[in-house]
């Protein structure tokens, strides 16, 4: 029985000697083994240098993508706005008592803030532009903010260079949003 | 476990390939995350612009569909400002909102606006604007009771202008006309002129330039063969502008008379005749004011512009005749000239 003992007690320490040597052999050859340890630290780098590449590329991409999508957006957003425009013409006077053209808007779209920007006078051979005309209320009041909110009705006074001959004008106005509203008047 | 392996793969010293996955997933990332953040917020613009498209359609489509109406429409002119007086409807499926008045005063030009109106119609709805409840539009240097001829429009919030037409009188004469089961002709209106075919009438002479029997003479559709006479009708100035109507010397009525293959013709010109019937040797222009009613009477063989009064015999013979009238001179300042189909006369021989 003792011997027994004896015996099985030599086997485990010779195991946790094997063991002790397998394990500083491995230290050592991973210390001693420059091949395996220049692979591992060149895969890190080398896959650190991948993911902080694919990173930059991934904000690149982000930041190019929202440029795309605020151009995208401001281009929906402008023409959706210029949409929502409709100026309608109530009546263009000429001549009385000056001869000046007064032009009368009604906004009957569904966006606020429409400004003038330029206003044309035109027939067949003739042609004056008027930019930036000043509006006014119909009470003769200058609009404040020089737009037609919805709903709002305006006036504004071309002052022409020469007299009209008698005859069909048309009179075109653009808004700053890019829409062209257009009428026709006698002479 | 993947993670296990690629560690144990490096450990191992078999770590090829490990930075070419990595790679891999992060492009495919990233070519997902920038495709999908574009293609929604594409998406997403999109639907806000078509809504907006759509909106637009339905207004335009609201807009088109407002239908008002309105009638009895009378002007009441005082000093600086005109009363407008009528019976709005709104005749269309949607609901009207009016936002302004205006008028034109067409004679001199000058115009004015009321924009305090501010009527509400729904489908269907009526509102009449008589008396206190008229709408006053000031217009500038306008006298008290002023003659001069209005147009008017009012404009609603969705921005159409609806017109607002007067009553005319020859109207109401014509509807009144046709129902009269007791007979007589309407009147018919032709361009500017509204013509009286129960009133046509003959005259004869006393002497050589007197009518015998100015202004009744003998009304009828017979008229005696080869008999010096002259002719007289009503005309009516019912022109839709408004403006007035100047007849001159070259204006005539023509007969045609279907004897042969060879038209014959017979004409006599206007002219000026006196209370008396007497008729003048120079012409002065005939000027109709809108809505006035004016016997013209025509005598003359020649111009009498060119060659003064001579007097017009009838056909020789029993013969029908068709009477044109040929209307010149300026309607509103502007050139004017008409040919009328008149009546049809029998020649009595």
């Amino acid at each position: 029985m003792k011997m027994r003992n004896d015996s099985l007690a030599t086997t485990q320490k010779s195991h946790v000697l094997n063991k002790i040597s397998e394990r500083t052999f491995r230290i050592s050859k991973m210390i001693f083994n420059k091949r395996a340890v220049s692979n591992a630290v060149s895969t890190t780098i080398l896959a650190g240098a991948v993911i902080a590449l694919s990173l930059a590329v991934f904000a690149w991409s982000e930041s190019r993508s929202e440029d795309y999508n605020q151009e995208f957006s401001e281009t929906v957003d402008a023409e959706t706005a210029r949409l929502k425009e409709k100026l309608v013409f109530e009546y263009v006077s000429y001549g009385n008592p000056s001869y000046d053209i007064a032009v009368y808007l009604l906004n009957c779209g569904t966006i606020d803030d429409v400004e003038i920007k330029r206003v044309y006078v035109a027939n067949d051979t003739w042609l004056q532009t008027c930019s930036t005309p000043i509006l006014y209320f119909l009470d003769h009041t200058e609009i404040p903010d020089q737009d037609l909110d919805v709903g709002e009705e305006g006036y504004l006074v071309l002052t022409l260079s020469s007299t009209l001959s008698s005859g069909y004008y048309n009179v075109q106005v653009v808004t700053i949003r890019g829409e062209t509203f257009g009428a026709k008047f006698l002479v | 476990m993947a993670r296990n392996s690629w560690f144990k793969k490096i450990w191992a010293g078999r770590s090829k390939g490990v930075s070419t996955v990595i790679g891999t997933v992060f492009l495919i990332l990233i070519i997902f995350m920038v495709t999908t953040n574009v293609l929604l917020w594409s998406f997403l613009k999109n639907a806000e612009y078509n809504r907006a498209v759509m909106e637009r359609n339905e207004e335009e489509a609201q807009r088109s569909t407002e239908k008002i109406a309105v009638s009895d429409v009378s002007y009441n002119a005082e000093a600086g400002s005109v009363w407008v007086e009528g019976i709005v409807t709104n005749e269309g499926p949607v609901p009207v909102q009016i936002k302004t008045l205006w008028v034109l005063d067409k004679t001199t030009q000058k115009h004015g606006y009321n924009d305090m109106v501010d009527i509400n119609l729904k489908a269907g709805d009526t509102l009449n604007f008589t008396e206190s409840k008229a709408l006053i539009v000031a217009i500038d240097g306008l006298d008290d009771n002023s003659s001069d001829a209005f147009a008017s429009w009012f404009v609603t919030a969705r921005g159409n202008l609806i017109p607002l037409e007067e009553e005319h009188k020859w109207i109401q004469y014509n509807i009144t006309n046709i129902n009269n089961t007791s007979g007589g002709y309407p009147k018919v209106v032709l361009g500017a002129l509204m013509l009286d075919l129960e009133n046509f009438r003959y005259f004869t002479y006393a002497s050589y330039d007197q009518l015998g029997n100015y202004p009744s003479g003998i009304r009828g559709y017979n008229a005696p063969a080869a008999t010096d006479l002259a002719f007289g009708c009503f005309l009516t100035n019912v022109d839709p502008a408004n403006r007035t109507i100047v007849l001159d010397s070259h204006s005539l009525m023509w007969f045609t008379l279907p004897v042969s293959d060879v038209p014959h013709n017979r004409w006599w010109y206007i002219v000026n005749v006196a209370d008396d019937g007497t008729i003048s040797s120079s012409y002065s222009n005939v000027i109709l004011d809108h809505g006035e009613t004016e016997l013209i009477v025509f005598a003359s063989a020649a111009d009498i512009g060119d060659l003064g009064f001579l007097r017009q015999d009838t056909p020789k013979r029993g013969v029908p005749v068709s009477v044109f009238l040929l209307i010149h001179g300026t309607i509103g300042g502007q050139p004017y000239g008409q040919n009328i189909p008149f009546v049809s006369l029998y020649i009595e021989p």
